[in-house]
């Protein structure tokens, strides 16, 4: 799919210039006992809004399993609805297998129509005032950004490979920022011996100075990337792949830093987002 | 869903890993070397570097392949070994059949048993001379770094291993996964409103179209896993398999139909609706 495509009606998308400020689409998604729930919120007033309230236009979702490449759709027909310029949807759709899909959302057109830009459309200068133009059936008038629930974890983040030719103790991280879909940005060269302790990592906070050892290297290589971002992102423009994406927004989102800004301290984000300190013994005990 | 015996696949990724780790390494040649002295030997390495691991398999309910190869057959099992193939594995869960270590650990029992040799997964028989025992040999009598690599992937690959290619390795490379999900999806599209039966699917599906399917859809951009487009596939192949188009125009053909994906939702059109539009593309391609 492409994010440039030129169409000769207008599509409410990010930064698509096409909508007015105030007219938004947003998409939310949570997974829980096998189901998928989907929000979709359509904001402000435009001839999107008039469609979907008319039922001529759809919230819809298309969702890819990436393990088997299955793709499935679904209309949002149910669970709409409509206050103060602001239109809900709701879906509860079954995940088909163990883990949760890549979400796709987008509002559909479904049925072939002509379309006059008035004050009432919602849109913006570029489209004139009694300018007609004629939206083909199923065309997505509304594009979501696509969801996905695991994308910026450390595992989809880092690739840990064995390198023989290093040192006892020795490792190297290399980034490829412009990595592409399915590739892993992060390497993580070890010698045999890190390796082998990496292998034992678990998700659980250390509670022992084995465990708290383990998860100090994985802060040590994520303070290299950090770095290393934070040093590219004040130098240059430059495509960024998307799982160093996600996990930026992961990392803003659980410990409020982002490699972006001037004062950005790698080694504090390392440490906030992967900690190695072991608890304080007697945690939990109530002394009072 | 019923748990079945198979490699763990971190464990299964590591193996690989480590493997792989470095090209013409004394790790690579040792590992040639256990799949040329056969069965015994094999067993004992795999077992010593995965099987015996505390977390190298998952338990569950055993299942095998009961079926003896010939070599060439197990790299290009005919249609009657896919349907044996097919049959053996159908009433799996489906989201076991696209685990790498299910697969794994198939080929590794297949070993025990005797139904296909160790040497067998380096094979290269799209001509007559390179067998696997070759393969080996000259790898490892070439002193040559990248070639012994090359052979280590080839066995990973055949093993379904997912460190060479990831874990399309299923549906792309590894000959057993490749029958089992051609009939999978010939079995799915048949249950289809698009007025093609399950041999008929096959008949389309032939090895050159099924390449090109399996690479398209599972690059993940494409837009054929959906029913509705892939039907309308379907559909228009068959109705043009007296002038069967090359593999390379299909390739165009699902590259412009994901294209159009984009900002058309052809999930929702009929397969019969596809169908024309795919018509219309193939005209104009």
């Amino acid at each position: 799919m492409s994010d440039n495509l030129i169409l000769d009606f207008p599509v409410l998308r990010d930064n698509s210039g096409d909508f007015v400020e105030g007219v938004s689409y947003e998409v939310e998604a949570t997974h829980d006992d096998g189901k998928l729930n989907i929000t979709h919120t359509l904001k402000g007033q435009s001839f999107i809004s008039q469609l979907v309230e008319n039922d001529e236009a759809k919230f819809s979702v298309s969702l890819l399993y990436r393990d088997s490449s299955e793709r499935q759709h679904h209309l949002c027909d149910t669970g709409i609805s409509t206050s103060n310029h602001e239109i809900v949807g709701t879906q509860t759709i079954p995940i088909k297998f163990s883990y949760a899909p890549e979400i796709m959302p987008s509002i559909v057109i479904l049925t072939d129509k002509k379309i006059v830009a008035d004050a009432s459309s919602g849109l913006t200068d570029f489209w004139k005032h009694g300018e007609q133009f004629n939206i083909p059936k199923y065309s997505r008038v509304a594009l979501g950004e696509k969801l996905k629930f695991t994308a910026g974890d450390l595992s989809k983040l880092i690739e840990v490979l064995n390198d023989e030719r290093l040192g006892d103790g020795e490792m190297k991280v290399k980034v490829k920022e412009d990595s592409g879909e399915g590739e892993t940005p992060v390497s993580l060269l070890c010698s045999t011996d890190v390796f082998d302790e990496l292998s034992k990592v678990t998700q659980a906070e250390p509670s022992t100075a084995v465990e708290s050892m383990r998860s100090a290297i994985i802060t040590q290589a994520l303070c290299a990337v950090y770095a290393y971002m934070h040093k590219l992102s004040n130098n240059q423009d430059f495509e960024v792949s998307g799982v160093l994406a996600a996990h930026l927004e992961m990392l803003e989102s659980k410990t409020g830093e982002n490699w972006e800004n001037e004062d950005f301290d790698p080694s504090l984000a390392a440490t906030k987002m992967q900690p190695y300190a072991i608890k304080v013994l007697g945690n939990g005990v109530d002394y009072d | 869903m019923t748990e079945y015996k198979r490699l763990d696949e971190e464990a299964w990724s590591k193996f690989g890993k480590k493997l792989l780790a470095e090209k013409g390494s004394e790790k690579q040649k040792e590992f040639l070397q256990i799949c040329r002295s056969g069965k015994d030997d094999f067993l004992g390495y795999m077992d010593e570097y995965l099987l015996s691991l505390k977390d190298g398999t998952i338990d569950g309910e055993y299942t095998t392949l009961e079926y003896k190869f010939a070599e060439r057959e197990f790299l290009y099992p005919p249609k009657d070994t896919q349907e044996f193939i097919w049959n053996a594995f159908k009433n799996i869960p489906e989201e076991m059949m696209y685990c790498c270590g299910f697969w794994g650990y198939i080929v590794i029992d297949m070993i025990k048993s005797e139904y296909i040799k160790p040497d067998y997964l380096a094979s290269e028989l799209n001509s007559v001379t390179k067998t696997g025992i070759y393969v080996i040999d000259v790898a490892l009598t070439s002193n040559d770094q990248k070639q012994i690599d090359h052979c280590a992937r080839r066995i990973l690959r055949s093993m379904c291993n997912p460190v060479p290619r990831g874990k399309r390795v299923v549906f792309s490379d590894f000959y057993l996964g490749k029958a089992y999900w051609r009939f999978r999806w010939a079995d799915k599209m048949s249950q289809q409103n698009i007025g093609l039966n399950f041999d008929q699917i096959l008949e389309i599906f032939d090895e050159k179209y099924y390449v090109e399917f399996s690479a398209k859809m599972h690059s993940w951009k494409s837009y054929i896993g959906s029913k509705n487009v892939f039907g309308g596939l379907l559909m228009y192949l068959n109705q043009e398999k007296g002038n069967k188009i090359p593999g390379k125009k299909l390739g165009k053909i699902i590259d412009k139909v994901s294209y159009i994906s984009a900002w058309k939702a052809i999930e929702e059109q009929t397969p019969s609706i596809n169908q024309t539009e795919i018509q219309k593309i193939s005209e104009i391609l």
